[in-house]
């Protein structure tokens, strides 16, 4: 209909790509691992495809979950209780999780050298310090980036829940890495279907209208930011009519599995179950939150109930990964910023404490039924095998089979890891 | 419509404020006219034209279909209602010339910067482009059709800076001011820092200080000594909103105001920046004495007698001093009778919004128990010392005396940061990128773009005496803003500068206020917003204190019990309907459905609106249970017009609606900041925002059929100019040449379905969402 657009546009697509290839010339133009690291790959490959990454925002207290101190004046209310592995024990908040400790791998030893949220948060989500203007990815973005493009129309990397602005989504790559956000684990994605008074012609007609509409604006402005409004267009379009977007209709799963996972008792619930059926239909990386582990005041209360929330569900999810056969494929994360302080104060909180901490990694070629790494008898400091923030990224990373040595390079030439100085804790797996 | 109307004749008491509640008319002939409204009356409109202040009368039926809708809508949404002391009052910025003379000032720094790297300036943009961006950047919204028709055919070689003054003195200011404080400050008026914190007294109050433009250095001095309850001194909002984290709360305020980030320094010494721990506690001694929670029982509290010294002082020491009694007369014997109990319960439900509330106390503050380095030993008492300046400040002892100098020190004149960083931040709010940049780690400001140019702005601000309306009309006056607008790559360093202002998306409140610009002709705040909010039992509204504080000061003692045991009389019945409730709908799948639990849902949904009412006295019960008969708001049976009105209601500029929007809102999806931490929203594209802007009812009905634009255009003499009126409204300019060649036969043809198909187009584009 509008041919002056046709032979025009071609014209800035190639101009598109051309500064698409300047601005990432450390990257290449090409998906593909296997393209880009080819025989020179160092490390070998895990057997994980995909990440469900339980984010605990605001800082796990990990001595009243996970690394109990019953001998520890500042324990608190909560008791030890046993596991289904000889020996180890977690708190008795958590005991359905209790019975799938056989498949969890706890590292007690994790280090942070950030104690504020903001920065530890950044720091847990990309490996970096926050530093200057440049935003370094996450991991979601990476594994995207390295992997090509999946035989799915969803998008690769998905947050359910919590707030649209945590940080390690696209950073400095292509935005079209950037973790989609869904607020509600219920609702799906809105929009998604062609509006029902118009016709697949006049859609096309329409989007050729608003590029020649465009052309002038986009010839004087090209530029990153419009480039990404270009790639979001193009994945909505394919993504449109889509019949993988069935992968966020629960109503699809047995009533029994949806009460397994408490689905109707809260979005965190429902949340692990979306992501295990994302998982399911390509989505390399999904990220879930819970929130409120920021326990300054009445801390035992706040844990317990934050225990209560997460206790089921991922218990549930762990469960039906391993019925399904998808554990060995699928990694799945738990992690915090940081850990809760060892004294209770005067609000009967615990305050930031990022010396010592827990995070957990089950399934994707990891071993289960084991303790990494030991604090002391407070819970203060690490006292072996200590596992900083890039390297618990690296071990994800190297679950994943991404390169952790390989060094990328932004637009303004700076080197950057996957994960930062980060090294796997190759002992970890199996 | 305007047959139908029936006889208004109230009077619009617009008259305290008149100048700065202008609105574009435009007639059938499609002449537009700035007036305010003084009447509407019998299908007569009495209007003032805000150029001379002559006042006249006008048919209604002589303005355009938009127009009339927006009058009648005036006056049957109660606008008709309003007193000029209910209005929002914009104090109009001082129109002196002569600080033109400091616009010109930054003009030739910045010619001499680009001399200096030669440097090829941008040109200046034209009046298209320059009408879009002024809109969006001094009042967050693009011009309605009227607004754009009205700047472009004037003559006048000022009026670009007429432009500007006018802009700066609408309400449209307030509103889009708000957005950069409720960022920066984190400001939230839902959840618990909305009630409880305070939040939805706090907002208002925010934006009464941006109308009233209140200078920067008091504003800020508000906030660090403010005390009190959040509904007598809302300004307390600012300790409140981070209850429980005095040392969060402190080191954010660093960042906000001075822009140095002590946050790693809570707990080690900063990993790059020259902070050490002991910086942190030192200066946390200072805030140490604010404390954010009421202890009513009354072992802390005692103090307050002697502390408080505002203006509400005598009201709030007898308040406590009552209520200190209330308590003890009750906690004495509470555990021996079942009544007794009940009696404690309800008292401590109700009276809860008493125990927060900002107050001061003598306190020491000692180094953390993992304080790891050789100056200090965990437990240590931390003396007070500021991170430079003022020695003196050590040696206070008293909490008024160290609250007072950390507030000195914050806003002293001496001060060079504090100035520097506001005018760094709001030269990034005009101009889409900070001098220096991150505007919130500022090391050492001679690393800015240019540090003539840092400096002089900073001294400009306090030159004149922290007015930030002027030095805002200073800069929207600077050739630069009229510079074509540059990008600037995220990751490259040094890629920008400092040719013009930045080629940036539109903020989420600015796309979504730009929505509704297109949605509604009077689409900024006229009247204050109400917000209210609920936490626990407890039913907040901004417009007046809780209701176990208004009763409290409404009732004597006696009284005031005796509706605490009334609520303690129903507390057993309550919680045993409320535990039935919940467990027989926990084990039953379809318990909503089935008519034999009919009786129990009913039970229940009484004895909510009981207790709700016990808790709320005088307050409006809007909650429901489902499946139960018993409703007390209807929720059904709105007819078209009425829905109509309820989504216009929806479509109220960011600023008056909850701060922030959440769960799957356009605001949020388009990247609304969480307010949690500072300055935190995005301007990144996602695939929610194609997916509405291409498949949504907004983008293929309501735009078509009922905007603005649209409407107007039905006025329009011929067909081209209709294309023409579109166009203006929704992207600010003509088609070009091109365009209408293309554009113009399609239009002839099919005009409602070309109309649709450009509108849909308009709203796809990338100019569209990016402010050139």
């Amino acid at each position: 209909m509008y041919p002056e657009l046709n032979q025009l546009d071609e014209l800035s697509r190639r101009k598109f790509i051309q500064y698409t290839a300047k601005a990432f010339f450390g990257l290449g133009m090409s998906g593909g691992i296997h393209n880009l690291f080819g025989a020179e790959q160092s490390v070998q490959m895990g057997s994980a495809k995909s990440v469900i990454y339980i984010y605990l925002d605001g800082g796990m207290s990990h001595i009243d979950t996970f690394d109990l101190k019953p001998d520890w004046k500042h324990q608190g209310p909560v008791d030890a209780i046993a596991t289904n592995v000889t020996g180890l024990k977690f708190s008795s908040y958590l005991p359905m999780l209790a019975r799938h400790a056989d498949k969890l791998a706890i590292i007690r030893s994790m280090y942070s050298n950030q104690g504020a949220h903001d920065q530890g948060q950044y720091f847990l989500h990309t490996s970096y310090e926050p530093r200057g203007g440049l935003q370094h990815p996450g991991l979601g973005a990476w594994l995207n980036k390295l992997s090509g493009d999946t035989l799915s129309t969803l998008p690769g990397n998905i947050r359910i829940g919590s707030r649209n602005n945590l940080p390690g989504g696209c950073g400095f790559l292509d935005t079209r890495y950037d973790p989609l956000h869904l607020g509600n684990p219920y609702k799906g994605v809105p929009h998604a279907r062609l509006h029902s008074k118009l016709s697949p012609e006049d859609f096309n007609q329409r989007i050729e209208l608003a590029k020649l509409l465009d052309l002038s604006f986009e010839r004087q402005y090209a530029s990153k930011a419009l480039q990404a409004y270009t790639d979001v267009y193009k994945d909505a379009i394919k993504l449109m009519g889509s019949r993988d977007l069935q992968a966020f209709d629960l109503n699809r799963e047995p009533q029994k599995l949806q009460a397994a996972y408490g689905v109707e008792q809260s979005q965190f619930s429902a949340s692990c179950l979306l992501a295990r059926r994302l998982v399911e239909s390509g989505v390399r990386f999904v990220q879930l939150t819970s929130g409120g582990w920021d326990t300054h005041s009445n801390n035992h209360a706040g844990v317990e109930s934050r225990c209560y929330e997460i206790d089921r569900p991922i218990a549930a999810l762990l469960e039906d990964l391993d019925s399904r056969g998808l554990l060995d494929e699928t990694l799945v994360v738990i992690g915090t910023e940081f850990g809760r302080a060892p004294v209770i104060d005067q609000n009967l909180g615990r305050n930031h404490h990022p010396q010592a901490f827990t995070c957990i990694l089950a399934g994707g070629g990891i071993q289960g039924g084991q303790v990494y790494g030991a604090t002391d008898e407070r819970g203060h400091s690490v006292v072996d095998d200590v596992v900083s923030i890039p390297d618990f990224n690296a071990t994800i990373a190297y679950a994943l089979g991404l390169p952790v040595d390989q060094v990328f390079y932004s637009a303004s030439g700076r080197p950057f890891k996957v994960a930062g100085q980060g090294q796997p804790v190759v002992g970890l797996f199996a | 419509m305007t047959n139908g109307s029936r006889l208004f004749g109230v009077l619009l008491s617009f008259f305290a404020c008149c100048d700065l509640l202008g609105f574009v008319f435009t007639n059938k002939d499609g002449r537009t006219l700035r007036c305010d409204v003084v009447s509407l009356e019998d299908g007569t409109a009495t209007l003032r034209r805000l150029s001379d202040g002559y006042v006249f009368q006008y048919p209604l039926e002589e303005l355009s279909i938009k127009d009339q809708r927006y009058l009648t809508d005036l006056v049957s949404s109660g606008g008709a209602r309003l007193k000029a002391s209910e209005t929002i009052f914009v104090r109009p910025v001082i129109k002196n010339n002569r600080h033109f003379n400091a616009s010109h000032r930054i003009d030739a720094i910045i010619e001499r910067h680009w001399d200096k790297h030669a440097i090829n300036s941008g040109a200046l943009i034209n009046d298209e482009v320059y009408l879009r961006r002024a809109y969006l950047r001094i009042i967050g919204r693009i011009p309605t059709t009227a607004e754009a028709v009205n700047f472009l055919q004037q003559k006048s070689p000022h009026k670009r800076s007429t432009l500007v003054d006018t802009l700066l003195d609408s309400t449209g200011y307030v509103s889009h001011q708000f957005n950069f404080w409720a960022d920066l400050l984190r400001i939230r008026t839902v959840g618990l820092e909305g009630t409880q914190g305070g939040g939805i007294y706090y907002a208002p109050w925010i934006k009464e200080q941006i109308a009233f433009n209140t200078a920067y250095d008091d504003f800020v001095r508000m906030l660090l000594t403010a005390e009190g309850y959040a509904w007598d001194n809302p300004a307390v909002g600012y300790y409140m909103r981070d209850e429980g984290m005095p040392l969060d709360s402190m080191a954010l305020g660093v960042q906000a105001f001075l822009g140095i980030q002590l946050q790693c320094a809570q707990c080690h010494d900063h990993p790059f920046a020259q902070w050490k721990q002991r910086d942190f506690y030192q200066l946390a001694a200072f805030t140490h004495g604010i404390q954010t929670e009421v202890d009513l029982r009354g072992s802390k509290t005692g103090k307050l007698n002697t502390l408080l010294d505002s203006g509400k002082k005598a009201q709030i020491q007898s308040d406590l001093k009552q209520l200190i009694a209330l308590h003890e007369r009750v906690t004495d014997q509470s555990d021996v009778v079942q009544e007794l109990v009940n009696f404690g319960k309800a008292k401590g439900m109700f009276m809860r919004p008493f125990r927060w509330g900002v107050t001061h106390h003598e306190a020491s503050l000692k180094l953390p128990d993992d304080y790891a380095y050789a100056d200090g030993s965990p437990g240590d008492v931390v003396k007070p010392k500021l991170l430079f300046g003022d020695e003196v400040a050590s040696n206070l002892r008293h909490v008024e005396d160290r609250i007072q100098a950390y507030a000195d020190w914050m806003t002293a004149k001496e001060q060079d940061r504090f100035a520097l960083m506001i005018a760094n931040r709001l030269w990034r709010f005009a101009m889409g990128r900070g001098v220096i940049e991150p505007v919130d780690a500022v090391d050492d400001f001679s690393k800015a773009d240019n540090p003539e140019l840092m400096q002089f702005l900073g001294s400009l601000v306090r030159y004149l005496d922290y007015d930030l309306k002027q030095f805002l009309r200073i800069l929207y006056n600077t050739q630069f803003f009229q510079r074509i607008a540059v990008i600037d790559h995220p990751d490259i360093e040094d890629d920008y500068r400092l040719q013009g202002p930045v080629l940036q998306r539109m903020t989420s409140e600015q796309i979504w206020d730009s929505f509704a610009t297109l949605m509604r002709p009077d689409i900024d705040p006229v009247i204050p917003v109400e917000y209210t909010g609920q936490w626990v039992e407890t039913r907040y509204n901004s417009l007046r204190p809780p209701p176990a504080v208004e009763l409290f000061r409404d009732e004597n003692a006696r009284r005031y019990l005796d509706h605490i045991q009334e609520i303690a009389e129903f507390y057993g019945s309550y919680y045993s309907v409320l535990s039935k409730y919940r467990i027989t709908k926990r084990q039953n799948a379809k318990f909503y459905a089935e008519p034999r639990f009919e009786a129990l849902r009913e039970r229940f949904a009484q004895a909510q609106e009981t207790w709700f009412l016990l808790h709320n006295p005088g307050r409006k019960y809007v909650q429901t249970v489902p499946g139960a008969k018993h409703q007390s708001s209807k929720r059904d049976g709105l007819d078209s017009q009425a829905r109509r009105q309820k989504i216009m209601r929806t479509m109220v500029r960011a600023s008056e609606l909850a701060s922030p929007m959440l769960d799957g809102h356009l605001l949020q999806v388009f990247g609304q900041a969480d307010r949690h931490k500072i300055d935190n929203r995005t301007l990144k594209g996602n695939l929610l925002q194609a997916l509405f802007l291409m498949n949504s009812s907004e983008a293929n009905e309501y735009m078509a059929n009922d905007s603005m634009p649209v409407l107007e255009a039905q006025y329009a003499l011929n067909v081209e100019e209709r294309l023409e009126l579109i166009f203006l409204g929704f992207l600010s300019r003509k088609p070009t040449a091109t365009e209408f060649d293309l554009l113009i036969d399609d239009f002839r043809l099919d005009p409602e379905g070309a109309k649709s198909h450009f509108i849909w187009a308009m709203l796809n584009t990338k100019q569209f969402l990016f402010i050139q």
